[in-house]
């Protein structure tokens, strides 16, 4: 790359090393300060190291949260950084977070049914105006469009809107590439009863081959489950082994989302015969499934060391394999106590690789507060109030997700 | 070395503009290119750093004494950087970088510049042009375009102070 325009003794090398600290604001920013910045901060060798380097700071990683029940867009989707979120006992989650640019791409497909859309969506999408306005949701009648978190990777995010339509979102950059859903997800267009957890789904991303790829497992009334897998390399979907109808998963609404480790994504399982808690792990470079160690005397109602949904359990212990893929190291980094009946609605699972001694974020939900536990063996607890529910406290229901903010685009993005 | 044989090794550091600066060994070799000089035996006499200043050179000097005085603790020299930091401005911190680079030390180079990262961080696009020396190849038009497209990146951008 060309030097020329930079008159000042930094060379190169070391401004890039500079920028590198920078949130993806600033440099999105900064893309107006010269044709050569631009060019940088859109290459892949910047981008990633850009990634690496924001991993690291707790400023750069947001918690995104979804009032699931009482959803408007831009209004009950909101986020803040791990760093305000830990810093203070309470946190408020005031900041909403856009999400209008996603429906934008709604009816960027060709093949999209216009009719259906009209149907199937909240209608503001198509009335950006009515989308900002503080006049929505005012009457109290909640507008569920669907709006769900699939998964997250390097700062990208799957959401689907409406159960239907896929996007890969970055929610700094704010791009959104809408994804044709895989066949067997198609299927179900017809059955308006179809429920949420009959698929689930999964980002990752295979370094050796640079690519993400997206899992979609089918799992409702069939005997089979077939699993799909589409690549930002091909652009498209491709059936692999079906999924072991033997095992069920554990989880009892909605997605349970895999956890991704180690180029793996995992499940917390269950042998349909006898009962026994398994781990099955799907390969996304061999795109093979497989059964990883499980901690020994493993209680059938705890996590595993990924995420895990549990309704109705007051007592949830975290364990966390310390070293992957060794049976023997694993150990239980939390038990958690609910205050409440209701249970945990949501829990999310962090590993922060700057922290000295693996400190760690987990993410539960119960009732109308976010809890947020920081660290093994110090326990630190800040309560998220979620504001601006008009549904009964008791009912919130979020789904959060937290993610690194990146420059990473899906590699077909066309606009980049 | 100093460690083998319990007597505290001073090593001479000469400027680019001359200045003498004495300093433990112990703390010199945080710079890996004066540990390699002390390793290879060059570090008989005074040595010279061509690339770095006196004024810089003394800050650097501070650094090296403050933080290798910090017993193995993350955290503390975390704190200690940051503190060593936060009254520098953007051209004694770019001072810094250079030196840091040259000198090989990368703790230091990575507090910098992530320093000047945070100094950067709401600037409006003309003040990093001009801390940077960057000449605006946009047209207008282009310029416009480009900003335009990201147009929510624009708020909160603090006033220049810069004059």
């Amino acid at each position: 790359m060309e030097l020329g325009l930079i008159s000042t003794d930094l060379p190169e090398e070391i401004i890039e090393e500079i920028l590198c600290n920078l949130p993806v604001k600033s440099l999105l920013r900064f893309k107006s300060v010269s044709k050569q910045w631009r060019s940088l901060f859109s290459s892949k060798s910047f981008i990633k190291r850009h990634l690496k380097k924001s991993t690291t700071y707790l400023s750069h990683n947001r918690l995104f949260i979804l009032n699931r029940v009482d959803d408007f867009i831009n209004r009950s989707r909101r986020s803040c950084s791990l760093s305000s979120l830990l810093e203070n006992s309470t946190a408020t989650i005031s900041d909403r977070h856009p999400t209008d640019h996603i429906y934008d791409r709604i009816s960027e497909d060709a093949d999209a049914d216009a009719n259906y859309f009209h149907r199937y969506y909240c209608p503001y999408y198509r009335y950006p105006e009515m989308m900002t306005s503080t006049t929505i949701g005012d009457d109290g009648n909640p507008n569920n469009d669907g709006f769900g978190i699939l998964g997250s990777c390097n700062g990208l995010t799957l959401v689907t809107i409406g159960m239907r339509d896929l996007f890969m979102w970055n929610p700094t950059t704010r791009q959104a590439k809408k994804i044709v859903p895989p066949e067997s997800h198609c299927f179900t267009d017809g059955f308006k009863n179809i429920r949420r957890r009959s698929f689930l789904y999964g980002l990752g991303y295979v370094e050796s081959t640079d690519e993400y790829k997206i899992v979609c497992i089918f799992f409702s009334y069939m005997n089979h489950r077939p699993t799909e897998i589409y690549s930002s390399r091909t652009g498209s979907w491709k059936k692999i082994q079906n999924f072991d109808n033997e095992f069920t998963f554990n989880g009892n609404k909605e997605f349970i989302n895999g956890k991704f480790v180690n180029g793996k994504f995992h499940w917390l399982i269950k042998h349909n015969n006898g009962g026994k808690w398994d781990i099955v792990a799907l390969d996304l470079s061999e795109e093979k499934y497989e059964i990883v160690g499980r901690p020994p005397n493993f209680p059938d109602r705890y996590l595993s060391f990924t995420s895990y949904h549990e309704v109705n359990s007051r007592v949830t212990d975290v364990w966390v394999m310390t070293k992957y893929g060794e049976t023997g190291s694993w150990i239980r980094a939390w038990t958690l106590y609910s205050e409440m009946a209701r249970g945990i609605t949501c829990m999310l699972w962090l590993r922060l690789t700057t922290a000295e001694n693996g400190d760690s974020i987990i993410l539960v939900s119960y009732g109308p507060d976010a809890v947020v536990y920081n660290g093994f063996g110090v326990l630190h607890k800040s309560r998220v109030d979620m504001i601006d529910s008009s549904t009964p406290k008791y009912n919130v229901e979020i789904d959060a997700n937290i993610y690194v903010e990146s420059l990473v685009t899906f590699h077909r993005f066309s606009n980049l | 070395m100093a460690a083998e044989t319990g007597t505290p090794t001073t090593l001479t550091l000469k400027s680019n503009d001359d200045e003498l600066f004495s300093v433990a060994e112990s703390a010199a070799i945080l710079s890996v290119t004066i540990r390699n000089m002390v390793e290879d035996g060059c570090a008989g006499g005074v040595i010279p750093l061509d690339n770095v200043d006196g004024k810089t050179l003394a800050s650097v000097i501070t650094y090296m004494n403050g933080i290798s005085a910090i017993p193995a603790d993350e955290e503390k020299k975390k704190s200690y950087r940051d503190k060593f930091l936060s009254d520098k401005d953007f051209e004694t911190l770019a001072d810094m970088v250079l030196a840091a680079n040259y000198l090989n030390m990368s703790c230091l180079m990575d507090a910098v510049s992530a320093k000047i990262a945070q100094v950067m961080e709401k600037k409006s696009v003309g003040w990093v042009r001009r801390k940077f020396g960057i000449e605006n190849d946009y047209t207008p038009e282009e310029e416009a375009a480009v900003k335009e497209e990201h147009k929510w990146t624009f708020e909160g951008v603090e006033t220049d102070d810069d004059n």
